[in-house]
C-alpha cells in the first residue's frame, strides 16, 4: 500500500467542486467562502474564469446584496456580505419556526451559555486561551468548546432578529 | 458573522462559520462519494457538518466511513475522516488548521490513528479548494483499499 497523501496534486482535486456549474455559479460559490476583501482577479482564478467575467458577476452579486464591493481599491476587492446573509437566515427562521419554538430554542441556548460561563469562569469567550495546553487533543477540545460558546451567543442574537421579523410580519421595522 | 476585529487574539478561531458550512453541505450532497449529510445539532444551529460516505463504493471489510467538518469564522477548520472496519478497528486522519504550540497552524494528523502530526501545505485555503483536496485524497484512499 502506498503512503497516504493528504494533498494529492491533480486536476481533479483542483476542479472537483466545479462540476456541473456555470461561470456565475462558480463566482457565487467562491464569493460565499470569501470573508475578507479579495481582489476580483484572485476570485477569477479560484472560479476558473476570466477576470472580466468574474468582475461582471461580482457586480451583479453586489447589486443582489450577497457581496460587498470596495471599488476604490486597485484592483477592486470583493467579499461576501455577512449582514445580508444573516438577515436571510433570520428571515428563513421566522418563516419556518413559530414564535414559541424560537423562545424555546433561546431558553435552551441560554442554559448552554450558563454552563460554558461556569466551566470557564467568565462571560467572555474571547478572554479564554485555546492554546493554554500543550496536549493537542486538549487544544481540539477547548477550541471546539470555545467556538460553540461563541456560536451560541450568535445564535441567540439571530433568533432575536427572527422573532422581530416574525412580529413585524417579515419586516425589520414595524409597518 | 461580521469580520473579527484586526486586534483579536491570534489564537482565536471564532464561532462556527454558518455560511461556509452551508456552502460545503451543498457541495457534499452532490459529490459522488457522499451518501448523506447532516448538521449537528441541526440546520438552525449548524456547528458540525457530517458527511456519511457511500458504502457501495467501499470494500465489504469497511462498515462505515464518515467525514466530520468544522469551519470557523477566522478561517480555521477541521476535516476528520473515520473508517470503521469489520474487525473492530478504525482508520482515521484529519486535516486541521488551528492555533497550537507545537505544529504549523495548518497540519495533518496521519492515519491510521491520527496521533502523528505533520505540517501540511495546501494550494489554497478557500473552503471549496480545501474540500476538493480532502475529497480527492479520500478517493485515493478508496483506491488503496481496493488494491489491498
Amino acid at each position: 500500500m502506498t503512503e497516504f497523501d493528504p494533498a494529492p496534486e491533480s486536476d481533479a482535486a483542483q476542479r472537483r467542486w466545479q462540476e456541473g456549474t456555470d461561470t456565475f455559479g462558480r463566482v457565487y460559490d467562491v464569493s460565499l467562502g470569501v470573508t475578507s476583501p479579495t481582489a476580483y482577479t484572485e476570485i477569477a482564478e479560484l472560479a476558473d474564469c476570466s477576470p472580466n467575467a468574474a468582475k461582471k458577476h461580482l457586480e451583479r452579486l453586489t447589486e443582489m446584496g450577497i457581496v460587498r464591493a470596495d471599488r476604490n481599491s486597485r484592483p477592486a476587492q470583493y467579499e461576501r456580505n455577512d449582514g445580508y446573509l444573516e438577515w436571510q437566515e433570520a428571515s428563513q427562521i421566522a418563516d419556518e419556526l413559530s414564535i414559541d419554538e424560537i423562545i424555546d430554542r433561546v431558553a435552551a441556548l441560554e442554559e448552554q451559555l450558563t454552563e460554558y460561563e461556569e466551566q470557564f469562569g467568565t462571560t467572555d469567550p474571547t478572554a479564554v486561551s485555546v492554546v493554554e495546553h500543550d496536549d493537542h487533543e486538549m487544544v481540539h477540545e477547548r477550541m471546539t468548546a470555545i467556538s460553540e460558546w461563541q456560536g451560541i451567543i450568535r445564535e441567540i442574537r439571530l433568533y432575536e432578529l427572527a422573532r422581530q421579523l416574525s412580529q413585524n410580519d417579515g419586516h425589520l421595522i414595524p409597518a | 458573522m461580521s469580520r473579527p476585529p484586526s486586534d483579536s487574539a491570534p489564537d482565536s478561531t471564532g464561532p462556527p462559520d454558518r455560511q461556509t458550512l452551508r456552502l460545503l453541505e451543498r457541495h457534499l450532497t452532490s459529490d459522488s462519494l457522499v451518501a448523506e449529510t447532516a448538521f449537528d445539532p441541526d440546520s438552525y444551529e449548524p456547528r458540525l457538518l457530517k458527511a456519511f460516505l457511500d458504502m457501495e463504493r467501499y470494500p465489504e471489510s469497511v462498515s462505515t466511513a464518515r467525514l466530520d467538518i468544522r469551519w470557523f469564522t477566522m478561517g480555521d477548520f477541521t476535516f476528520h475522516y473515520v473508517e470503521d472496519h469489520d474487525d473492530g478497528s478504525q482508520w482515521e486522519c484529519r486535516w486541521d488548521r488551528h492555533p497550537n504550540t507545537h505544529n504549523a497552524r495548518l497540519h495533518f494528523h496521519q492515519p491510521p490513528a491520527a496521533n502523528d502530526i505533520t505540517d501540511l501545505e495546501l494550494p489554497s485555503l478557500h473552503p471549496l479548494e480545501v474540500y476538493s483536496t480532502v475529497l480527492t485524497a479520500i478517493e485515493q484512499r478508496l483506491e488503496d483499499l481496493w488494491s489491498q
